[in-house]
Parts: C-alpha cells; sequence; structure tokens
C-alpha cells in the first residue's frame, strides 16, 4: 500500500471515529435531554395559589397569613364567576325553586295562624297564597314561554295584596321575577341541551379553581384543590372555553368532532358572560408565581402521583439498589479472587466461567421470575419472613442479575496486578490469602470498582427483577426489608401503563424518569471520582 | 515444624557479647569469622528442574555467615533460579521439582514440613526492579513487622532503624506518609532493602539489585552492601563482574545451569582454577 492511500485511510478511519463519537453523544443529549428538561417541570413550574394552599394543607408547608391574604384576593374575583353560575344554574333548576315555592307556602300558611286574624281572612289568604303557589308552580313547568309568562303575570298581578305583606309570601314575587328574566333570556326548548352543557362547564369550573369556598370537602384529594401548576390551568380554561360535539359532516355519513366556542354555546343566556370574564382573569383568580419544588424529592405523593413528590420511590430505589450491591460486591470479588488464584486450569473452572457468562446473558425477567420462584415463594418463607414480595427478595434477585459483571470485572482487575507486587509480599513471609488481601486487592480496587460503577447503574435502573419480587405501585414507605417497595423504575412503568395518570399529570411521570435518570448518573459519578482518587494513589501521585 | 529460630538459639548459646537481637538490625547472634561456624547457606548437589528441563543441576557450595557472596555468570546459567531456590520463589512457578538438598541454617527449605512463612522472614530477597507496594513509604517498611505481630508502639522505631540501615532515613523522615512510587529509582531500591531488612532476616538474597539504576544510586547501593555484611549475609546475583570484585568476598561462576567454581573473590578474578572462569572473566565470552 503505498503512502496516499495509506494517509487517506487514516484520514477515513479518523473522521469515522469523530462521527461515531458525534453521534453517540448526539443520542445521549436527544434521548436524555428532552427527557431531564420535561422531568425539570416537575421541579421548576409556575405554581397557582391551588398549589401553595395544598402545600399548606397536606404538607403543612408555606405561611398561613400570606395564603390567606392570597386567597381572600382570588375568592373576591373568583366569586363574581360562581354567581354567575349559581344563577344561570338555578334559573335552569326550577325543581329547587319548586321545593322553595313549597316550603313558603307552608311557613305562610303557619305565620297567619299566628297573625290573630279572623279565620276567614286565614282562610282567603291561605287560598291565595295556594294559588300563587300552584301558578308559579305550572310557570316552571311550562314548556312554552308564553305559557309561563302567562302564569308569572298571574302570580304578579296579587304582589300588592296587603294581607300577605310581611310573610314569606313577598319571595313568591322575587321568584317570579327572577324567572321572568330567565325566561327572556333562557331558550326553553334548549333547556336539556343547557343542562348537559351546564354541567361540563361546572366541572371544567371545578377543575380549574376547586370548589367553592363553603362546599362540602371532597373525599379525594384530587378534587379538593384547582389547577395547581399554570400548565394545567392553561388546559382547563380550554376545557372551559371549548366544548366538544361530535357533528355529522356534510355527507351526512362520519361524526366528526368538533369544537365550538362556549361563549357561543350558551349566546344569548346569561352564562356568556362567565367565559370572556373567567378568561380574562383567570391569572388574578390563581395568581401564578414560579415555584421551586424542591422538596419533589422527599415528598410522598398524593392521589396515585397527581400531587406531592417521589420521595418513597427514591428511598426505594436507594435501598434497593445499596443492598444488592452489598450482596453481590463480597460475593463477586471473592468469586473472582478465587477463580485467578486458586482455580486451576480444569474442566470444573472452565464449567464454572461458562456458567458465570452464560448468566451475564440471561434477560432480566427470567431474573424476575426466577426471584419470584425461589425467593418469595420459597426461600424466605422458609427462613420464617412473611410471604409476598420484599425488599430483601428484589436485592437478592438483583444482584444476582448484576453478579456477573463484578466477577468478570473483578478478575481482570485482579489479573493485572503486577507480579512483582506478589512476589515483594511473599518474599516478606506474608502467606498467600494475606498477600491477596493487604496487597493484590487494594491494587486492583480501580479495576473492580469499574465493576461497580456498572453493576450501580443496571441495579438502580431494572424493572423486570423487581417487578414480580419487590416492586409495588402504591404503599407506604417500608419499615423493614420484609416489605415491598416503591421504586422509581417500577413507578415509571406502572404510570406509563395505568389508566389516566399520565395524561393528568405527565409532569409527574417525567419528573419520576428525570429523578432516576438523575440518581443513576449521580452514583456513577461518585463511584468514578472514587476511582480516579485511588488509580492516583496507586500511581504514586 | 523445624525452624530456623532454634539453630540461631543453639548458635547463640556460644555467642560472645550481650548484644540483644532486638536492639539493632543485626539478627544474627553468630560470633564473626568464616570458618569458626557452619555455613548458613548449604547446597548439596541440588538441581531445579522446570518441567524436563534443567535450571540448574548439582549445585553444591556453602555460603558462610557475615559475607557477601557474588554469583556471576551469562544469561540464562541459572544464578536467578538458584538464588530464588533458597528462599523457594520459584515455587509461584508451575510445574517445578527440587532434587538434592538446600539447607538454610540447617534445615532442609524444600522438606514438607518446612514453614515457608518463616523461611521467607528469615530469607529476605531484594528484586531487580524496585518493586515497593502501592502505598507509603512508611506502610512499606512496616508490612513485614506487621505480618510478625509487631505492637504498634515498636513500630516507628523499629521503621526508622531499618530505614536508617537502608541509608534512607535523611532522605524520606518527612515524607514517610508519601506514597513509595514517588521515590526515585535509587531511593525505591533502597526503600526495598529497608522493607526486607525489617522482617530481621538473618540472610539477604538480591537479584541485580542494580541493574536497573543509575551509577550514583548504584555506587550508593554497593556502599550500603558492603556496610549491612557486619550483621547479615549476602548473596547477591550480579551481571556486572567489576561489581562482584567490588562488593564480595567469595564467588560463584556459574555456567549453563552448572557451578563452574566457587572461590575467594581475589583468586576467582585473578588466577581463576578453570579456563571457562578465566574465559569468562576477561570477557571472551558472555
Amino acid at each position: 500500500m503505498n503512502i496516499p492511500i495509506r494517509q487517506g485511510l487514516n484520514r477515513l478511519f479518523t473522521t469515522a471515529a469523530l462521527l461515531s463519537v458525534v453521534l453517540i453523544v448526539a443520542a445521549l443529549v436527544g434521548i436524555l435531554l428532552p427527557m431531564v428538561w420535561r422531568g425539570g417541570g416537575a421541579v421548576l413550574f409556575r405554581g397557582t395559589v391551588e398549589f401553595r394552599r395544598m402545600q399548606l394543607e397536606q404538607f403543612n408547608r408555606g405561611d398561613l397569613s400570606t395564603l390567606r391574604g392570597e386567597i381572600e384576593q382570588v375568592t373576591s374575583v373568583r366569586q363574581r364567576a360562581w354567581d354567575i353560575l349559581d344563577r344561570f344554574a338555578a334559573g335552569l333548576d326550577t325543581s329547587e325553586l319548586a321545593t322553595r315555592v313549597r316550603q313558603i307556602h307552608r311557613d305562610v300558611g303557619v305565620q297567619l295562624s299566628h297573625r290573630g286574624l279572623l279565620p276567614d281572612e286565614v282562610q282567603r289568604l291561605r287560598a291565595l297564597s295556594q294559588q300563587l303557589r300552584d301558578e308559579l308552580l305550572a310557570a316552571f313547568g311550562a314548556a312554552d314561554k308564553a305559557e309561563g309568562s302567562a302564569h308569572l303575570e298571574a302570580v304578579l298581578s296579587h304582589a300588592d295584596e296587603p294581607g300577605l305583606k310581611d310573610t314569606a309570601a313577598a319571595v313568591y314575587f322575587d321568584i317570579a321575577r327572577q324567572y321572568a328574566h330567565v325566561l327572556t333570556t333562557v331558550d326553553l326548548s334548549r333547556r336539556g341541551e343547557y343542562a348537559q352543557a351546564l354541567g361540563e362547564v361546572e366541572a371544567a369550573m371545578r377543575a380549574l379553581l376547586g370548589p367553592r369556598p363553603g362546599e362540602r370537602l371532597p373525599a379525594v384529594v384530587m378534587e379538593r384543590y384547582g389547577a395547581t401548576r399554570w400548565d394545567q390551568a392553561a388546559q382547563q380554561l380550554d376545557r372551559l372555553l371549548w366544548a366538544e360535539r361530535w357533528q355529522a359532516d356534510t355527507a351526512g355519513q362520519t361524526l366528526k368532532k368538533v369544537r365550538i366556542p362556549r361563549e357561543q354555546q350558551f349566546a344569548g343566556t346569561e352564562l356568556a358572560e362567565l367565559f370572556p370574564y373567567v378568561q380574562h382573569n383567570v391569572r388574578a383568580m390563581l395568581l401564578p408565581r414560579w415555584t421551586f419544588y424542591g422538596h419533589y424529592f422527599t415528598d410522598d405523593s398524593l392521589s396515585g402521583h397527581y400531587f406531592g413528590g417521589v420521595g418513597p420511590e427514591i428511598i426505594g430505589t436507594l435501598a434497593i439498589t445499596v443492598l444488592a450491591i452489598a450482596f453481590a460486591l463480597p460475593v463477586g470479588v471473592v468469586t473472582a479472587g478465587y477463580l485467578v488464584e486458586c482455580a486451576g486450569d480444569n474442566h470444573a473452572t472452565r464449567l464454572l466461567r461458562t456458567c458465570i457468562n452464560t448468566l451475564a446473558g440471561v434477560p432480566s425477567i427470567v431474573f424476575g421470575l426466577f426471584g419470584l420462584a425461589f425467593f418469595v415463594i420459597y426461600l424466605l418463607p422458609k427462613l420464617g419472613l412473611p410471604a409476598g414480595s420484599s425488599i430483601l427478595a428484589g436485592a437478592l434477585t438483583l444482584a444476582l442479575l448484576v453478579l456477573p459483571v463484578i466477577i468478570r470485572a473483578s478478575e481482570e482487575a485482579i489479573r493485572v496486578v503486577p507480579l512483582a507486587y506478589k512476589e515483594a509480599a511473599l518474599s516478606l513471609g506474608a502467606s498467600r490469602f494475606h498477600c491477596f488481601i493487604t496487597v493484590t486487592l487494594p491494587a486492583a480496587l480501580p479495576g473492580i470498582l469499574t465493576g461497580l460503577i456498572l453493576s450501580l447503574s443496571r441495579a438502580a435502573g431494572e424493572t423486570a427483577p423487581i417487578l414480580f419480587t419487590a416492586g409495588v405501585a402504591m404503599g407506604p414507605i417500608p419499615t423493614s426489608l420484609a416489605q415491598p417497595t416503591r421504586t422509581l423504575s417500577y413507578g415509571s412503568y406502572d404510570m406509563a401503563v395505568g389508566d389516566k395518570m399520565a395524561s393528568l399529570a405527565p409532569y409527574n411521570q417525567f419528573g419520576m424518569v428525570a429523578t432516576l435518570i438523575a440518581i443513576v448518573l449521580l452514583l456513577n459519578a461518585a463511584a468514578i471520582v472514587l476511582r480516579g482518587r485511588i488509580s492516583k494513589r496507586l500511581r504514586g501521585q | 515444624m523445624l525452624e530456623l529460630q532454634e539453630m540461631a538459639a543453639r548458635a547463640g548459646r556460644g555467642a560472645a557479647g550481650g548484644e540483644s537481637a532486638e536492639a539493632s538490625p543485626g539478627a544474627a547472634e553468630q560470633t564473626g569469622g568464616e570458618g569458626a561456624e557452619a555455613a548458613i547457606i548449604q547446597a548439596e548437589k541440588f538441581s531445579l528442574y522446570y518441567g524436563a528441563k534443567a535450571g540448574v543441576r548439582d549445585i553444591t557450595m556453602d555460603v558462610w555467615p557475615r559475607s557477601v557472596t557474588a554469583i556471576i555468570g551469562p544469561s540464562g546459567c541459572g544464578k536467578s533460579t538458584f538464588l530464588r531456590s533458597i528462599n523457594r520463589m520459584n515455587d509461584l512457578i508451575p510445574d517445578i521439582r527440587a532434587e538434592g538438598l538446600l539447607l538454610v541454617g540447617g534445615v532442609d527449605v524444600y522438606d514438607p514440613r518446612a514453614n515457608l512463612v518463616h523461611l521467607r522472614q528469615q530469607v529476605g530477597m531484594v528484586f531487580q526492579k524496585p518493586n515497593p507496594f502501592p502505598k507509603s513509604v512508611y506502610d512499606n517498611v512496616a508490612y513485614g513487622p506487621r505480618l510478625q505481630g509487631t505492637r504498634r508502639e515498636e513500630l516507628d522505631g523499629w521503621v526508622e532503624q531499618c530505614l536508617r540501615a537502608a541509608v534512607l532515613w535523611d532522605e524520606v523522615k518527612d515524607a514517610m506518609h508519601r506514597n513509595a512510587l514517588a521515590l526515585s529509582g535509587g531511593q525505591q531500591q533502597r526503600l526495598c532493602i529497608a522493607r526486607a531488612l525489617a522482617t530481621r532476616p538473618r540472610v539477604l538474597l538480591m537479584d541485580e539489585p542494580c541493574s536497573a539504576l543509575d551509577p550514583i544510586a548504584t555506587a550508593k547501593i554497593e556502599e550500603l552492601i558492603v556496610g549491612l555484611k557486619r550483621d547479615y549475609t549476602i548473596v547477591i546475583v550480579t551481571h556486572n563482574m567489576q561489581q562482584a570484585a567490588r562488593v564480595s568476598d567469595r564467588t560463584a561462576f556459574f555456567c549453563l545451569g552448572e557451578l563452574i567454581e566457587y572461590d575467594d573473590t581475589k583468586i576467582l578474578f585473578t588466577k581463576p582454577s578453570r579456563k571457562q572462569t578465566e574465559d569468562y572473566v576477561t570477557g571472551r565470552f558472555g
């Protein structure tokens, strides 16, 4: 091969190498960066007053007096919206009005009997009250605006009846006037449609602003607060302002989903002013502020990860990882030591090596099933522990998973310790075991730490082995090793396949994944720094 | 178990003077003069085989206490093999077989009952390439004594004594806890000598200790060897005939696995009795 060709090949290889490095870095950045970026949204976001309220009530965090001030501030703005809604709802909800009207009649009867009037007069007024009541009920039941108005006219014609002054009957006339107003604005034929849409509007308002002040507290924590994040609020606002309807397209065959602005849907009614009002004042209703939710990493989660943080998951992941390494590292190093120092080159040793290499290639789900069958079902109950998933079973399974990696790396590291060190130690009168412990192992430490780094990442991130042996999606923070635990990996899996939490709280899902990535990176970095220090010391710097 | 200590005690009963064995790095209780006492190393038709090949064959020689014996010869003649047989470092090589007798302090070292650990503490070794442990200077020297169970209070003093005996104390006394690999080549080799002295050996084996060092370091170590002769028995393998002539009392000439001649250094270099020796010493081959 002549020189120019060889130089050309050199340049080609260099370019190819550079390209690969660029591709790897791009892939890493392309995969990790979006996750970490969106996961960051779980910790740094614009939180609303609902968020601060939730933090105070559920986690006891925050300043009560400032929060009270904020709540007062937003309530005054929100109240108008609620009033509009209530009025419209009351207008539509004639059953409530009917109940009220009946009650009024009863109250009037009682009041009249205590007036000290002549029995004839009492009789007449009672009959009048009944008539008014019936007219009103008829008006409520009227399908036609004209009919309803006629009944209301009949009621209002008696508005100046002196006998009924200072009685509950005065309310009859208020109701009549109110309902008359409703009749002018509401298209009665569309009352059914309005009722359904009103339900949606109420739900959207509640999702946006939380339950009304004074309303009974919902049992589910998720429903006790409105939108806690500004991005969430934007979503809920959209739900409020736009309705989705199925509409037949022009051909009349297939149905299409179209979006109609609710303002248009409720055009002409009292409710129509709610929407622009809310749209303009949503910032004042929620008071969004940039929030750094650092306690995300220590808080427990509420309502299945809708609120709160990933504290228990982090604890679970760290517990399982550390325990798995604690099992695997000694066993692995000792095995590697045996293979290098004591094992001869015979069939037994070769078989052992084949087994170790095979173990390295077994799929992790198989480890999970083995762990379930052996540790959870057979071994741990035999040792007296309660049956079922436990951290111990998960850690043992993970230890088996990472054992081959540790053995391989340790074996390599022990093998390359210079013979000179061993000779020196032996010539000073050390036994082979003493030499191994005091000279060989410390010199092999950087290589062993490499194995440790590789296995730390695997153990922290593997989901399949702990799926059946230690992982649960929800549950208390474990107090003993015999209990199952939540972990970041299992939690990510669970959120992804669960029913709807991932779409309701996507930031939490990303947050969990990003936390897992961050933990693995941190563990790796720490181990790499440690390895670097030890390497330097071994080289004499 | 046959202990070398026993032999030392027996010989020590005839010792003159009240110098206690602990007070100085000199471990031998025997009194001076080569002919006055038994040889400390005795080889009788000793052979070592690597598989079928012979490393050394039918070596018969005696080494007397408190002397420096040099072993010279061309490459591959079995010098290092013989040296490493004395403290059984050859055991690290698989498939070796020893025949004949090799006594150290009256004990056959290839006896299956021999206490290897004890043997290696009595017979120290310094290797060709300095090989301090990747630990601190202090920990290097203290490695042997710690193995022997020396108490912590005595360790500091003993380490200092060994470093002084190796003429290294002044250079490292302020850096005792620095990594030994930071020292220069000559300093590392002296550290290895100090480390070997720390186990209170009676014999010091040196396998070409200066071949990896510069002339100044070499000179320092040769000086050191001559000084150590007062208390130790030293066997040094060397490629450098002039070095053998400078430091040793007796010299053995090996060639192709056999001991050709073994005599006083002056005689071997000026009036060798074998022609092979003369050819080698005058540089006609090797």
